[in-house]
């Protein structure tokens, strides 16, 4: 149950936060794939996605709307800025490039 | 027997030999014989008319008046032309006539010989002539369109006021005294030698769209239409002008709302790109902070650093900074000011900007460049248009792990072709035909500008940007024509 996930479609990314989040003792699984993730998700529902906002194919927040369960939702992005995100499942924006010492304090109030 | 007594009968034979109406009238006007015309032409029968009164007996010359008369009286011979005058019975006739004074022996004025003539026929033909005249004056002073006769030399004969009000002239000044030729700028002189030669070869020539100085040295858009005529045996031009200004007013009103329209289409395009690039620039920062984060923790805890790490962040580094290079380059490009580049020069730049991008996600893009090929235009714009051409690709095959090939190839129409396949599957159908519109998408994150920017810079090189699905996949192609080459 205190496992993240994590989707972001760069996966130089997912490795390196695979890394830091290990070794921080945190469970998580990576993806670049937003399908196998919604899949991961519903068969094994973590405590804390974490997704990248803008990916091809599918964005953070459609992967969201895809979400059955009130999993705590969080985008993370590259871009300058987001604008109108009115969805209140999205627990938090963080914006990339994150620090490693900051991504693992936001991860561990979730798990 | 006196002399009157002789003389009378032979006026009255002489006048009765007459063919047109004839009367001789005393000083008060009184007959002092008619001829037989006369009786028919005025319907008078067959009653004595010596004594009686002309303006009694024919009141219906209505246009002879009475200092006519007075004239003749008083020696001077008059005559008319096409006068009318009513019959009896309602009709309407018309008439010449003359009015001479006669002598008696002793010279003096002893009274009027009138003669009249019938020439109804004549005269209403000729009305019927003049109205017409009249008319299709009427309908070239009228008319909203500039029409002007001028002959061979440009040399003008006939100006309406539509066309005098084209060129700021009075008719005075206009014809006879100004040329086609003192009004034509000079720059227009090759086309004037093409619509005469239109002119010699088919009697027309036009529509010909140019422009005249006005008498007030401003110059006015015109479009011209004309064709010879013969008179009198010398040839003319007879043209139509339509002052074109309000025309040309709306054109170039449409143009600036035109070129507004995609100034904030480009702006929206900026703001788009801008954040693509924080998101480029962005990833390989993450990447070098993570691994650097990772490579800091195993050097301080004593561990063997992760053996890849370095090259990650070498990597990333690499990235990020063609990433700045291109933006650098954007910047010292901010116009789109237009360069020769080889299409080698702009594939790569695309490449440089997406293909790992797209390769990383395991997509597999080939390329096959066979055109040698040098383009006059913006490398800036011309890389944002495949750049967008093969983002919409990746984003359509990233999913299922497709395929996309970039073309380029030189068409038999001499057109360099860029072409962009990919192994998706195609554009929604309900929006195929609104595709290059803005705002148009069938991208969660597009924002829908991206085709019709990118069509907006290929129509500016001339060319075109095209959309097909086929048995190959979907295919988007931007064709530049030769016209755009250097």
């Amino acid at each position: 149950m205190n496992r993240v996930v994590y989707i972001d479609d760069e996966s130089d990314i997912c490795a390196v936060v695979d890394a830091t989040l290990r070794h921080a003792g945190i469970r998580v699984s990576t993806h670049t794939d937003p399908t196998a993730a919604l899949a991961d998700i519903h068969g094994d529902a973590p405590a804390l996605v974490l997704c990248d906002y803008r990916m091809p194919g599918m964005s953070g927040l459609a992967l969201l709307h895809r979400i059955e369960s009130d999993v705590p939702f969080a985008l993370i992005s590259g871009d300058l800025e987001i604008h109108d995100i009115e969805e209140p499942r999205v627990v938090d924006v963080l914006r990339k490039p994150l620090r490693p010492e900051d991504l693992i304090t936001f991860v561990q109030r979730y798990v | 027997m006196n002399l009157e007594a002789r003389s009378i009968p032979t006026v009255v034979d002489l006048i009765g030999s007459l063919p047109t109406a004839s009367a001789i009238c005393d000083p008060d006007l009184r007959y002092l014989a008619v001829n037989d015309a006369w009786r028919t032409s005025y319907g008078l029968g067959d009653v004595d008319l010596v004594g009686q009164s002309h303006l009694e007996c024919v009141p219906s010359l209505v246009e002879l008046s009475e200092a006519d008369y007075r004239r003749a009286l008083d020696g001077e011979p008059a005559s008319g032309s096409g006068t009318p005058h009513r019959r009896a019975d309602g009709s309407d006739e018309y008439v010449d006539w003359t009015m001479s004074p006669w002598h008696d022996e002793r010279g003096d004025v002893a009274g009027i010989v009138l003669h009249t003539e019938i020439v109804t026929d004549r005269e209403v033909m000729r009305r019927g002539l003049e109205e017409q005249r009249s008319f299709l004056r009427a309908f070239v002073d009228e008319s909203p369109i500039g029409l002007n006769l001028c002959r061979l030399d440009g040399v003008w004969v006939e100006s309406n006021p539509a066309f005098l009000e084209i060129i700021g002239y009075s008719r005075e000044e206009a014809d006879g005294g100004l040329s086609y030729w003192e009004l034509t700028p000079r720059e227009y002189d090759d086309a004037e030698q093409e619509q005469l030669r239109q002119l010699e070869r088919t009697g027309r020539y036009g529509p010909y769209e140019k422009e005249f100085v006005r008498k007030d040295g401003l110059r006015v858009p015109v479009r011209l239409n004309g064709f010879l005529i013969e008179r009198d045996g010398e040839r003319y031009i007879w043209s139509l002008i339509e002052d074109i200004s309000h025309q040309r007013e709306l054109e170039a009103d449409l143009e600036a709302e035109r070129a507004k329209t995609l100034q904030t289409a480009r702006l929206a395009s900026i703001g788009e790109m801008a954040a693509g690039v924080a998101h480029e620039i962005n990833n390989p920062l993450q990447i070098i902070e993570g691994f650097s984060f990772l490579l800091k923790r195993a050097i301080e805890s004593g561990q063997q650093p992760p053996a890849e790490a370095i090259d990650k962040i070498r990597h990333a580094t690499d990235r990020a900074a063609r990433i700045v290079s291109y933006m650098r380059k954007f910047a010292r490009e901010p116009s789109t000011d237009a360069e020769d580049h080889s299409v080698a020069e702009i594939v790569d730049e695309t490449l440089s900007l997406t293909g790992e991008r797209i390769r990383n996600h395991g997509v597999r893009l080939d390329t096959d460049v066979r055109s040698n090929r040098t383009i006059h235009c913006s490398a800036l714009e011309l890389t944002q248009v495949l750049v967008n051409l093969l983002h919409n690709a990746f984003d359509a095959v990233r999913a299922s792990r497709g395929s996309i090939l970039l073309e380029v190839f030189d068409d038999a129409n001499d057109e360099v072709v860029f072409s962009v396949r990919d192994s998706g599957p195609g554009v929604p159908d309900g929006i195929v035909d609104r595709l290059f519109q803005p705002f148009v998408t069938s991208k969660e994150t597009g924002t829908g500008l991206g085709l019709s920017i990118s069509q907006g810079i290929v129509a500016a090189l001339g060319g075109s940007l095209t959309y097909r699905r086929d048995d190959d996949g979907t295919r988007f192609e931007a064709r530049i024509p030769r016209a755009g080459d250097a």
